[in-house]
């Protein structure tokens, strides 16, 4: 079910009023858990069983760490993440590694591994199921000991959670555990950062990221054949801009649902494209994988602290399972190296020391103009997953000099590019200034400007939508 | 996610936010309402073929008063103009489409034309879009576009846009004449092979051209006269497997004893951008041959 569908606002709105009913607030998080079970296996149910095999394996690994012996717990967690890492690489992996080790040939066992099918989702709560593994293992105090048919529950009800359910925010066990409760009442809701995140968000997804994808679906091969060098650039830069304002789009619509139903999201994106540094990039851009692979992956591999050849050999191996965690072809671990060796470069230049944009460095603008290109550049990889058309279009860019531009895709790619500009200059200026960037004044208000923009926002989102289209990282 | 709140501005509390965001969208929809009626756009500027389609059924499924014709096609189809046309013809041919998605948006409209031209091509090997029928025909959002003008693809602020622009800067050079030798050649070739061999088992042909026969004769049961046409490719495409053996297909359901069969003058005449569409005045051309059709009572 598509956060931009007709059903979705149909299911959304039922489950809003069922959940503030007096007689529902004992039972919320069940409700809760029941409709997120629903909304994960609309259109294809059994793949509810699925999540409710891992939610199973979570729920009962999770109850071993925090109840059994002192020590077995770490034998529970390490069961725990292998089973995850195993769902994880059967489902989404097997294909690929068929295809690379297993010679690939057209046999019947071949045949079944690579029509394994790759259930919605399945990244995102494998990993978060790692986390709240690991995260109870090294903090037992996180989640106290309590019956088992409340802890498994209570797991369910963490692992399903609808707005996160099938592309993140990656929540984190520290994160979101603490917060579950029953007896919520509609008047604790925070109105104005809900109603801005759901309203950003769509307009980011429905207005912006759906109409650009019209304008670069000519990337696809041969189409891209037809296009001139320049427009293929300009296709390239709004790729850039659409993928972000598809997925930031969604992590806002997720982080505003959850309001509603009085849970906090994590931050997914923190204008990403003023970055002045590869590293600074990644502490803006899907926020809740990068420090998922840093609590996780990087730190556990020994981070920074074993000399500058193994910082260099982690990032190069963060990057590439990182890319990898993607989709399972081998372009998007390149995709991921294409990443670790900007980072491992720029920390060989600058020793460490990442630009901030606290600091007013000379010629700021150069070093965001230039990690914004060399990140546009790695989307292509992105968009198109076979390295053999990738390299086409890089021959396309580089030869197609004489075609005549197409005006109408430039325009149209420059006008829905200017949304995500304005998001991205209104942050900085902001943040250069006295207002900060705090997200609304303190107190639950706002400003009748701010009502303005927001309403012209959703008459947007009413008027000016794009086809609709699945979010980009449902395939992941 | 941004506050554009000010020190000196009027504040007010969290949980009428809400309410007053809707308030103001509500508002801007009435006066941009308003600003449609007075200044109607151009329907067939779209920002994107996609949306053209839409326009192009929307402007169909919306239209007041009696037509005379309607034309059901693929994005070979799409390229001819009805706005020269002397009759109430709309051309409901979709890019990326089929005939026979037309057909179904026939059926699911209740309209009866009182001509349906039909594009007898290979693209009938496309399935029926239906998510885009499903979007066109959503129970919520049909009645909502039907009632708000405002609402319809081709009112969008951005295409409205687009066409200020167009008018300032000009449409730009006709593409069709700029195609370069080898790039339409390359284009050739990738047809032809697409077109080298027959259809498989998997494409259905058979069946496709019978569920679009089921729904012609439905309309030709209503009274609606039903014209097919083959639009002229690069004569190197012509002969190929493929085009054969979708000719025969619907030649055997279509026999031109019992339907009408629009044949096609000097098809060497016509000229293609890429092998497959018509360039702009041969386009033109074969909107004016449907046009005289329409003045025949039979063909």
């Amino acid at each position: 079910m598509l956060f931009n569908s007709w059903g979705f606002l149909l299911f959304a709105s039922v489950l809003f009023v069922l959940y503030y009913l007096p007689l529902m607030r004992r039972i919320q998080v069940g409700l809760l858990t029941l409709a997120s079970l629903f909304f994960y296996g609309y259109g294809e149910p059994k793949l509810v069983l699925l999540l409710i095999a891992s939610i199973l394996v979570n729920g009962l690994a999770s109850y071993r760490i925090v109840n059994g012996e002192a020590a077995r717990r770490r034998f529970w967690m390490a069961i725990g993440v292998a089973v995850n890492l195993g769902i994880l690489v059967f489902f989404k992996y097997s294909g690929l590694l068929w295809r690379t080790f297993g010679g690939g040939g057209e046999s019947e066992l071949g045949r079944w591994i690579t029509n394994i099918p790759l259930p919605i989702g399945i990244s995102f709560f494998t990993f978060q199921g790692i986390s709240l593994l690991v995260d109870i293992y090294r903090k037992p105090s996180l989640y106290p000991p309590r019956p088992v048919a409340r802890h498994l529950l209570e797991i369910s009800f963490f692992k399903a959670f609808f707005p996160q359910l099938v592309a993140g925010p990656i929540v984190k066990g520290r994160d979101f555990l603490p917060q579950i409760r029953t007896g919520a009442r509609l008047h604790e809701i925070d109105w104005v950062p809900a109603t801005k995140d759901l309203v950003m968000g769509f307009f980011l997804k429905m207005v912006v990221a759906d109409h650009l994808k019209e304008q670069t679906f000519w990337l696809a091969n041969p189409y891209f054949k037809a296009y001139s060098s320049f427009t293929l650039l300009a296709m390239v830069f709004g790729y850039s801009m659409q993928i972000f304002a598809d997925f930031s789009g969604y992590s806002l619509i997720a982080r505003g649902l959850a309001a509603l139903f009085g849970y906090r999201l994590p931050q997914n994106f923190d204008f990403p494209y003023i970055s002045q540094s590869f590293s600074e990039f990644w502490r803006r851009w899907h926020i809740s994988l990068s420090t998922w692979l840093r609590d996780y992956l990087y730190i556990p591999l020994g981070g920074n602290q074993r000399g500058p050849f193994r910082t260099y050999m982690n990032l190069m191996i963060v990057m590439g399972l990182g890319g990898l965690w993607h989709g399972a072809t081998w372009s998007y671990a390149i995709w991921g190296l294409w990443h670790g060796i900007a980072l491992a470069v720029e920390r060989f230049l600058t020793g460490g020391r990442s630009a901030s944009q606290a600091e007013d460095k000379p010629f700021a603008w150069l070093n965001a103009l230039f990690v914004f290109v060399y990140v546009s550049l790695g989307w292509i990889l992105f968009k198109m997953p076979q390295f053999s058309d990738a390299w086409e279009l890089f021959h396309a860019i580089a030869t197609q000099t004489a075609l005549e531009h197409n005006k109408k895709v430039i325009l149209n790619l420059a006008v829905y590019s200017v949304p995500v500009m304005l998001y991205h200059f209104h942050y900085l200026y902001r943040s250069r200034t006295a207002a900060g960037h705090a997200e609304a004044p303190a107190g639950g208000s706002s400003g009748l400007l701010t009502c303005a923009v927001y309403g012209a926002l959703l008459f947007l989102i009413l008027v000016n939508s794009g086809g609709p289209g699945a979010f980009i990282y449902f395939q992941f | 996610v941004p506050s554009f709140t000010s020190s000196s501005e009027q504040m007010v509390p969290g949980a009428r936010f809400p309410t007053l965001v809707v308030g103001a969208a509500l508002a801007f929809l009435a006066l941009y309402s308003v600003f449609v009626a007075v200044l109607p756009p151009n329907p067939e500027d779209g920002q994107d073929q996609f949306q053209e389609n839409e326009i192009r059924v929307q402007e169909f499924v919306y239209q007041k008063g009696s037509m005379d014709a309607v034309i059901l096609g693929s994005s070979m189809g799409a390229r001819i103009p009805v706005a020269g046309s002397r009759h109430r013809l709309f051309n409901i041919s979709l890019a990326g489409g089929t005939a026979a998605t037309g057909a179904e948006i026939l059926h699911r409209s209740g309209l009866v034309p009182k001509v349906v031209f039909v594009e007898a091509s290979t693209v009938i090997l496309r399935d029926v879009d239906d998510s885009f029928l499903d979007g066109v025909f959503h129970p919520v959002a049909f009645p909502l576009r039907k009632w708000i003008p405002a609402l319809r693809e081709s009112q969008q602020p951005v295409s409205r846009l687009n066409q200020v622009v167009k008018q300032f800067f000009g449409r730009g050079r006709d593409r069709d004449a700029e195609v370069p030798p080898e790039l339409y050649e390359f284009q050739v070739q990738t047809s032809a092979r697409d077109f080298a061999s027959r259809s498989k088992p998997a494409d259905r042909l058979g069946e496709k051209i019978r569920s679009l026969g089921e729904r012609l004769d439905e309309l030709r049961a209503q009274g609606a006269r039903v014209v097919l046409f083959e639009l002229p490719v690069d004569p190197r495409l012509t002969d190929l497997p493929l085009a054969v053996e979708v000719r025969q297909a619907f030649r055997e359901r279509f026999p031109a004893e019992k339907y009408e069969w629009l044949e096609i003058p000097e098809t060497r005449s016509l000229e293609t951008v890429d092998g497959i569409h018509l360039k702009k005045a041969s386009a033109l051309r074969m909107g004016a041959l449907l046009d005289n059709a329409l003045d025949t009572p039979r063909l």
